[in-house]
């Protein structure tokens, strides 16, 4: 929870530091990021680790960040990270990132659960109606849950849309109670 | 009459055409730690101090520190079907409890649901458990007798309806009893009673219910129960809830009375939570709105004005003293929100004096202007005779010569002790109680042997009982003038004549 605080801090500061037009190719850099450690967590703890030399581990980080868009924000950024210790944290900071550049562009991720397998025209219904409610243009990130029976629940970090055939159900049960 | 598959898939279709599809909007939050009674979400944002919040499993909690990064909520119900990542909703609701005359004979827990196995409660209202105290404005003087049937309180510590007095007093010196007494004798009055109890034993609740069902006077009362078994949350909340179903019987126009026992007991709960939520600790690791927590409750008692309907809420909230030490944190602080206190001694206990009342230390500050006209005109020097004896029985100890004023003084305390003597569960009627003050402040008990002064009572209030009902009717309606005291009189030496 600490981390995440200070995840937003370190976020809102790049995001400051940006020009608006440079915000795409930060989200690209981004999610980049995201994917490599997502298939390698160990290599986190290896820029963390004192097992290493700083010089050399701080070294490795820039070679990183000198495949990406934004080299000099992210070599300042992996720089005072390593010197601080505070490596770990990149995940969530890269989450932050995302979320406030998506917010700067009135979209938001949504983790949307559906029963079976839908048609796209389906899902973009279900997006119009969800982006009703938000106001905000939506990105979908579908999983199959048979649980819910039909309907589907849509979940954001704030906001929980509950249109499931099992919500509705259980809301008859108690009202019959 | 039969009704054919057809009709059936027809009621159905229709059914299902007037279905509407609704969503559940709800502001969401993950939890990221829970344990002890409390848990701590991350996000949601928007959420009110004292909002209910709503976990999976129908776990309920309560929103009480909102910080930068996140909620500090206190849970009412089984932590352990709480998990660590379990998403948590705003329900947008201050918490509620049932309020209503469907809750008269009942015991509940601190969230108004019932405990005592007689089923569903079918309360038409719900009100917030946290409410502000009235104002100035909607407020009147306290004005009305609330009498408690002992005869040391309704004469030298009277209460008023809508009053807050204070009963203090060490372990074991009958502080509960004082307060099962008071409910007993609203029996056939207009006053309904709420009993809270917290951090007590469920035995000693089972028994206090018994007790009250016994002498018929549960109809007309409710019992507020978080035992020392129940969460921290739920007993620092039982007050409060017992609070909220009183002010519903105030602001209809009726008159309450509630029992806090006891509010020691609820301090240290709301210390653990506060703890556990990290708040500063201070005195006696009490975090600083310690005083807060209960003045706002107290405050909540109160006689509304004519135009608001003249209700009222009595409290008597309970404390607990370690070696009878008034100037402790808590006794301290409850005793200056308070309008008095009734100070239970346990020397005075054990040495058979019960109630055991000290009367030096004991004061009602607001009670004297309800204390009904009769019993003021007979009290007299009371509580000052008792105050001196008490000081003059020291001194006889040492054994010295006394002189015939100061033996006179010991002989007309020792009797003033003796017919303030009361048994549990014995709430007298005021008239009564009138008579045999009045006896023992005339001084026609100082001829009588201490031991023989219960006796003397007993053949007093059965010839009361007997002969002179409809006189004691009179009595209470007014002053006492010169005529009805010269026929008490008559009646006392009438009663001595048998001694």
């Amino acid at each position: 929870m600490r981390n995440k605080l200070i995840a937003q801090r370190y976020s809102k500061a790049i995001i400051l530091n940006m020009e608006k037009r440079l915000l795409d190719s930060l989200l690209e850099d981004t999610n980049s990021l995201k994917t490599i450690f997502s298939q390698d967590p160990s290599l986190i703890k290896s820029f963390d680790s004192f097992l290493y030399p700083l010089k050399k581990r701080i070294d490795l980080a820039l070679d990183v960040a000198d495949k990406l868009n934004n080299k000099n924000i992210w070599k300042n950024l992996f720089r005072i990270l390593i010197k601080k210790h505070r490596f770990t944290i990149i995940p969530d900071i890269l989450i932050e990132l995302e979320e406030n550049i998506l917010d700067s562009r009135n979209q938001i991720k949504v983790s949307l659960k559906i029963a079976h397998e839908q048609t796209d025209k389906i899902l973009n219904d279900i997006a119009e109606v969800i982006k009703d409610i938000l106001k905000k243009d939506v990105i979908l990130d579908v999983k199959i849950d048979s649980s819910i029976i039909g309907g589907f629940i849509a979940q954001t970090n704030s906001i929980l849309i509950d249109g499931s055939i099992k919500n509705s159900l259980d809301r008859l049960v108690k009202i019959k109670k | 009459m039969k009704i054919q598959p057809d009709e059936i898939s027809a009621i159905l279709k229709d059914k299902i055409n007037d279905f509407k599809f609704e969503f559940d909007i709800a502001e969401t939050g993950k939890v990221v730690q829970v344990g002890d009674g409390i848990a701590r979400i991350y996000g949601m944002d928007n959420v009110m101090a004292g909002e209910m919040i709503e976990f999976p499993g129908g776990v309920v909690g309560m929103a009480l520190n909102l910080e930068e990064d996140n909620v500090g909520c206190i849970i009412f119900g089984e932590t352990r079907k709480i998990k660590e990542g379990d998403i948590a909703k705003r329900t947008k609701k201050i918490l509620q409890v049932p309020v209503g005359e469907a809750m008269l004979g009942r015991v509940v827990n601190s969230l108004g649901q019932p405990i005592d196995g007689k089923g569903e409660i079918k309360a038409k209202e719900y009100k917030p458990v946290e409410r502000k105290a009235l104002g100035v404005i909607q407020r009147q003087p306290v004005k009305e007798p609330l009498q408690t049937g002992l005869k040391a309180i309704d004469s030298m510590i009277p209460i008023g309806r809508g009053q807050r007095e204070l009963i203090i007093g060490d372990r074991q010196t009958g502080k509960t009893a004082i307060a099962i007494d008071t409910i007993i004798n609203q029996k056939d009055t207009d006053v309904v009673c709420i009993y809270v109890a917290i951090g007590q034993k469920k035995s000693s609740v089972a028994k206090i219910v018994k007790i009250l069902e016994y002498h018929g006077v549960m109809d007309y009362t409710i019992i507020v129960m978080a035992s020392a078994s129940e969460s921290a949350s739920l007993q620092y909340l039982a007050p409060y809830t017992g609070c909220t179903m009183g002010e519903y019987f105030r602001d209809i126009s009726k008159h309450a009375l509630i029992i806090y026992d006891d509010l020691s007991k609820h301090a240290v709960s709301y210390r653990e939570l506060s703890l556990l939520l990290r708040r500063p600790p201070g005195r006696e690791a009490y975090p600083g709105d310690v005083f807060y927590l209960h003045s706002r409750l107290l405050e909540r008692a109160s006689k509304l004005n004519e135009e608001l309907g003249g209700g009222s809420l009595t409290a008597l909230p309970i404390i607990e003293t370690q070696a009878d030490d008034l100037t402790a944190y808590i006794p301290t602080n409850v005793i200056s929100i308070t309008d008095g206190q009734i100070f239970l001694n346990s020397r005075l206990f054990y040495s058979g004096v019960r109630p055991a009342i000290n009367a030096g230390l004991s004061v009602s500050r607001v009670g004297g202007s309800a204390q009904i006209k009769a019993m003021r005109s007979v009290i007299g020097q009371l509580r000052v005779d008792l105050a001196q004896y008490a000081e003059l029985e020291a001194f006889s100890k040492f054994g010295s010569e006394l002189d015939k004023a100061t033996q006179a003084q010991l002989l007309r305390g020792e009797r003033l002790v003796e017919i303030l003597k009361q048994g549990q569960y014995q709430p007298l009627p005021v008239a009564k109680q009138i008579f045999i003050i009045f006896m023992a402040n005339e001084g026609f008990l100082d001829k009588i042997p201490v031991e023989e002064v219960q006796k003397v009572e007993e053949e007093l209030f059965s010839t009361l009982d007997s002969e002179y009902k409809e006189f004691m009717g009179i009595l209470i309606k007014d002053k006492i003038t010169d005529e009805t005291k010269d026929a008490m009189r008559k009646i006392c030496e009438k009663v001595l004549t048998k001694f």
